[in-house]
């Protein structure tokens, strides 16, 4: 009202937030590509950036360089990214609509359902031909079917009369997913000799991911994008309370149920390459958070890179690390004695998740 | 006010026999009232007397049990969700801030109803949200997440938010209740300036009765989902009411300045024992025979 000289001088100065933002997203995005290029580099044979590039435009030395950069290697790396961005991106999503920071994909059993939901489908195929040999068709169809299935349950299951509160959704989603597991582990328990390729779904593992994996993933994508575009400005009302979110002109259970299934169908499109990854939903949006902020126009970009560097580097790990580099450990797996993905990401999770817990939670005035 | 046929000059909120409450839990029966454009209404009493759920109803955060609410002459209850939110906002008492979130994305939040999702993934610094941090005097912490605030700054950045809306009603919760005197004023001084410079109509529930009365043109009394006084706060805030409503006794003087009342509560009203809902006497309890504050 009292309007000083000062205070009506125009500002097109950039904000200072929008800055550290931008300069997040350029550091963030310039590690991913400098990760995936190393990514592919790096195995049994090395490759220099140039030897790379010539294989990627179809001028390779030699076929072999062509084959192990175009068909195993760059398939691997962007599904990698594809599957981190996407769990991470919907972990950003629930925290925010569920206002609460444990909140992630394996917390309210979607990641479980989806991860039943392959396995069922390698287990009910085993007898027939080409069951195992990771092109089966069904298995990524059943983990989305699954992942769907279990977030509709929980949805479902915490809905009374006036919606579905969230909290109620967080503990139902908790106790679908113990359940979800138990089914799991009896389905391991009857497939017997079959297990090594089951656990690798459990755990999360990117081995032997094909360009046929990739074309199963892409229309899920698609479908997310219209979707996360919807679900970015919704749940940023939603994120401030329900009272807040109907004064603004939404309907909140409508709201709530669009930004969950949102997260739902993100996240079983990952789990259903990727298998059940642990802790990156719950992880890279944190991360994400302290740097980019919980604007979700920012988080979920932040997310989904923060999740991308992961899985990438992780699996880059994961390819490279041997479990025969311990001595005394004589393993003999059929999946060559490489860790699964999803151990790393475990490795590094788990004391995330403790340091989270130890963190003095804030006040919400 | 049985008839509620549209007519032509509608109130800006028009009860109509209302019964708010939660299901099992009727907090206030039959309630009709108006509000007219351009007024500024407290609402006041004791804990536990139905004003907040009342001012929810108002704002259809709260479905009403029976009867409706008249929204510039449209059933609230039918009128879409986002049109509602163009016309009238709400500070509610409560609430709940992710972290890391900025005071001006928050206050962006206010321009939804108007744009809508799609164009909220642009930015939104438009004039509204600028005039809202600028009224508030939040310029400087623009940029501060909001969980950083402290309570005063808080509360202004929840009413800049309510204020970027930029509707023509109104209604707070309580929005003086975290703050020190000096920022109550502020905040009051802000709504009476909305109010009087912009045409704003206010529903303000408040605790301070003195607040109330000095700031408000009307004074409405509920007591158990009752209203029972109505009118400027010379004819409200009596040693009556005060009574029957608050189960105080108290002496009311004037403001100098203004002329509105002023109370100085001094003494409780004992309701013989503690049970019942309220607790306290609804105008039979015995003056002098309370607790703790001796008279001076």
């Amino acid at each position: 009202m009292t309007a000083t000289a000062a205070g009506l001088t125009p500002r097109r100065r950039v904000a200072r937030s929008t800055l550290r933002y931008r300069w997040w997203v350029a550091v963030l995005a310039i590690a991913l590509v400098a990760l995936m290029l190393l990514y592919v580099m790096l195995g049994p044979v090395l490759f220099t950036p140039d030897l790379v590039f010539k294989a990627l435009v179809g001028q390779p030395e030699e076929p072999l360089h062509r084959l192990a950069v175009r068909e195993v290697r760059l398939p691997r790396v962007l599904m990698a990214a594809l599957a981190g961005a996407m769990l991470s991106s919907s972990g950003a999503f629930l925290q925010s609509v569920l206002r609460n920071p444990l909140a992630a994909p394996a917390t309210v059993g979607i990641t479980q359902g989806a991860v039943l939901g392959a396995v069922g489908a390698l287990v009910l195929t085993f007898g027939s031909e080409g069951a195992l040999n990771d092109l089966n068709a069904l298995v990524p169809v059943a983990a989305i079917a699954g992942g769907l299935a279990a977030g509709g349950l929980v949805y479902g299951l915490s809905y009374r009369r006036a919606g579905a509160d969230p909290l109620r959704l967080i503990l139902t989603g908790v106790v679908v997913a113990a359940g979800l597991s138990a089914a799991t582990s009896f389905l391991v328990l009857l497939s017997g000799s079959h297990a090594d390729s089951i656990i690798r779904w459990l755990v999360g593992s990117l081995s032997t991911r094909t360009w046929d994996h990739l074309v199963f993933l892409l229309p899920v994508a698609a479908l997310a994008v219209p979707l996360v575009a919807a679900a970015i400005p919704v749940g940023n009302a939603l994120q401030l309370g329900d009272a807040t979110a109907s004064n603004l002109g939404l309907r909140t259970e409508l709201a709530r149920a669009g930004v969950f299934a949102t997260a739902v169908v993100l996240a079983a499109g990952s789990v259903s390459v990727a298998g059940g990854i642990a802790f990156l939903g719950m992880m890279g949006p944190h991360l994400a958070r302290t740097l980019v902020g919980s604007d979700l126009r920012r988080l979920v970009v932040g997310s989904a890179l923060v999740g991308a560097i992961i899985l990438v580097a992780a699996d880059l790990l994961a390819r490279t690390f041997s479990l025969d580099w311990i001595p005394l450990l004589n393993v003999e797996t059929e999946s060559g004695s490489r860790v699964p993905v999803g151990a790393f990401t475990a490795l590094v999770g788990a004391p995330f998740f403790i340091y989270l817990m130890r963190r003095p939670l804030r006040a919400q005035a | 006010m049985s008839d509620v046929e549209p007519t032509i000059d509608h109130p800006s909120i028009l009860v109509d026999r209302v019964s708010a409450g939660y299901r099992g839990h009727e907090v206030a029966r039959h309630l009709s009232l108006s509000i007219e454009r351009g007024s500024r209404t407290a609402l006041v009493g004791p804990n536990g007397s139905g004003k907040s759920t009342i001012l929810k109803t108002l704002a259809r955060l709260i479905k009403p049990l029976s009867g409706s609410v008249y929204l510039n002459g449209q059933d609230i209850g039918r009128l879409p969700t986002r049109e509602v939110a163009r016309q009238l906002a709400i500070l509610p008492q409560v609430h709940e801030v992710p972290p890391e979130l900025t005071v001006l994305e928050l206050v962006s939040q206010g321009r939804f109803p108007h744009v809508g999702a799609l164009k909220m993934l642009r930015r939104q610094d438009d004039e509204a949200v600028q005039e809202a941090i600028r009224l508030t005097g939040l310029e400087h912490l623009m940029h501060r997440s909001v969980d950083t605030l402290s309570g005063g700054e808080h509360q202004r950045a929840w009413m800049a938010l309510a204020l970027a809306q930029k509707t023509d009603l109104l209604l707070l919760d309580e929005p003086t209740t975290f703050l020190d005197v000096a920022h109550q004023l502020d905040l009051l001084g802000l709504v009476s300036g909305l109010n009087r410079d912009h045409g704003v109509t206010v529903v303000i529930v408040l605790h301070d009765l003195n607040h109330a009365a000095r700031f408000a043109d009307r004074m409405i009394a509920v007591l158990e989902g009752e209203v029972v006084a109505d009118g400027p706060p010379t004819e409200v805030l009596t040693p009556g009411l005060l009574r029957e409503c608050f189960g105080v006794e108290a002496w009311v003087t004037k403001d100098p300045e203004t002329g509105a009342p002023v109370c100085i509560p001094h003494t409780t009203i004992s309701a013989g024992n503690d049970e019942g809902e309220g607790g306290v006497g609804r105008g039979h309890g015995r003056p002098g025979s309370s607790s703790g504050h001796p008279r001076p």
